[in-house]
């Protein structure tokens, strides 16, 4: 199984948006793909049209195990569980990671896990072949943040595949223009796409589904094929 | 009659690239990046936040270690 886990460098950088556009994107590539939350906002559901009375999810279940009836199947045909309403420990969620592996699927599948921004990928048992999207916006506050990961990142015995990966681009701001100039050139782990500011991410939420199936001909649409293609790359670069 | 002024473009050939890989791609490396140190550094110049990380950074040279 091909694992990637996304997380925000800090909270509202739109994590679970890429998550959910991003698993519809690698569908249409006709890849499998199961999604998880991780993060006790519980929101991703709601992007692959789960009922907002819909609430349960892994963690008010004891174990992974029992809480198989939680997997549900959205419309393109991707597999997700959502977190649910309970608390998780570290360890929990760590044994959620584990048990997710051992899902009797295609050993090709994805597996994208939706991490909340204030978890220490640290305390997750990450291997060299995991890909980690840490997902910025293009502002200040996380050109500081990117620099003090980098910092982290160096002195951290654990190898996983980081990269920076910027959502919500707005090309008519001077500042994020900047930014991207900088962080292009300078920046090391910089993932070499990115997603552009499109009103179809948000539209298509308030429609109960992803941009990929609102706007097959909008920006949005462009920039998570591109990124599907870019991770299909880099997980075959390493089998 | 109007006159178009016509763009003329360059293709490189394979023996461009060597040369160019010789001189600024080194032994192992495949690619050549073009950065403007120089306008980089004026926008970093620009805001007072991004000169401050800048500072700090080259004290740990983390461009040097991680890319």
């Amino acid at each position: 199984m091909k694992k990637v886990f996304l997380k925000g460098i800090k909270g509202g950088t739109g994590t679970t948006s890429i998550v959910a556009n991003l698993a519809c994107a690698l569908r249409k590539s006709d890849e499998d793909v199961i999604a998880i939350d991780l993060d006790p906002k519980s929101d991703l559901g709601l992007h692959f049209g789960l009922s907002w009375e819909h609430t349960s999810g892994w963690s008010n279940y004891l174990s992974f195990e029992s809480a198989l009836d939680e997997f549900h199947i959205d419309d393109d045909g991707v597999i997700f569980l959502p977190f649910g309403t309970l608390s998780a420990s570290t360890q929990r969620t760590q044994k959620t990671i584990e048990s997710a592996q051992q899902l009797q699927v295609n050993d090709n599948a994805w597996l994208l896990f939706d991490c909340p921004a204030h978890q220490d990928l640290q305390d997750y048992d990450l291997s060299s072949h995991d890909i980690v999207l840490e997902v910025i916006n293009c502002d200040a506050i996380c050109h500081s943040l990117i620099y003090r990961r980098l910092l982290q990142l160096n002195q951290s015995s654990k190898k996983w595949q980081h990269y920076f990966l910027i959502n919500n681009y707005n090309s008519a701001s001077e500042l994020e223009s900047d930014l991207l100039q900088i962080w292009q050139s300078e920046t090391p782990l910089l993932a070499p796409v990115h997603i552009n500011k499109d009103e179809v991410i948000k539209e298509s939420t308030a429609f109960r589904n992803v941009a990929v199936n609102c706007a097959p001909y909008s920006v949005a649409y462009d920039d998570f094929e591109t990124l599907a293609s870019w991770l299909v790359t880099r997980a075959a670069d390493n089998d | 009659m109007n006159e178009f002024s016509v763009k003329k473009s360059n293709i490189l050939t394979q023996y461009d690239i060597d040369n160019l890989l010789s001189r600024f791609g080194g032994k192992t490396s495949s690619y050549i990046e073009i950065v403007d140190v120089q306008k980089n550094n004026q926008i970093i110049e620009k805001y007072p936040l991004l000169s401050d990380v800048s500072r700090s950074c080259e004290m740990f040279d983390i461009n040097m270690n991680t890319k």
